[in-house]
């Protein structure tokens, strides 16, 4: 679990050129409270993120309050809520230059920013770059 | 959602009762496709009786600079309110 972690730029992981996987229960939040000033709590240049069954809960950022998805990267998600995140752009996701994501069964609940409550995106121009499928807002 | 140069997909999913303070409620696109397929945005019964509308312009869909929007087959848009 990451709980109550504050960062500068990022409050939790940082990749680059990488891959994450991630799976857990989602009745149990595990990502909760991480703060961020400036940035996100899992930020991505160029990586690859594979998850199942998370649950994020009060986590909040700049851009992104979960995910900050850049330069090429590719988040697939499944069975995961995301419960009370905020940031000022994309309360969920922010996905810029060419990223994608593919998020499947997906319960968003109250997530709040000033742009973009689940997602703010910019230049994905890549065809269905960011997929929802049966998911719930 | 908000939506620049980029291009989304949604299927069978719903949205339920998301309300905004200002501009919309729902996606807005600039330059951007969204298609939309077996899906449900919808207010619940008095949701909007109970929120501040006064500064949103737009149910759901805000569309800018050559944005496309695709409603496909068995999707449904119902009791939405917004100022304009």
């Amino acid at each position: 679990m990451f709980k109550d972690n504050i960062g500068g730029d990022v409050s939790a992981i940082y990749l680059t050129e990488s891959k994450l996987l991630l799976s857990a229960s989602r009745d149990v939040p595990n990502f909760v409270n991480n703060v961020t000033p400036y940035g996100t709590t899992i930020a991505s240049l160029n990586s690859e993120l594979g998850l199942k069954r998370m649950h994020f809960r009060g986590n909040s950022g700049f851009k992104g309050g979960v995910f900050l998805l850049d330069s090429s990267s590719v988040l697939k998600d499944e069975d995961s809520v995301y419960e009370a995140n905020e940031a000022n752009q994309g309360g969920v996701i922010y996905v810029i230059n060419e990223s994608e994501f593919e998020i499947l069964r997906g319960s968003f609940v109250n997530n709040r920013a000033q742009e973009g409550a689940v997602v703010y995106a910019m230049y994905n121009e890549i065809e269905r770059a960011l997929k929802f499928s049966q998911c719930s807002f | 959602m908000q939506l620049m140069s980029s291009q989304a997909f949604v299927e069978h999913s719903t949205f339920q009762d998301n309300a905004a303070t200002a501009m919309n409620h729902g996606i807005t696109m600039i330059t951007s496709k969204t298609e939309i397929y077996n899906s449900t945005v919808t207010f619940s019964e008095g949701f909007s009786d109970r929120i501040n509308l006064s500064k949103v312009d737009c149910g759901f869909f805000s569309l800018i600079l050559g944005s496309t929007l695709v409603l496909g087959s068995e999707t449904r848009i119902e009791r939405l309110k917004a100022l304009n």
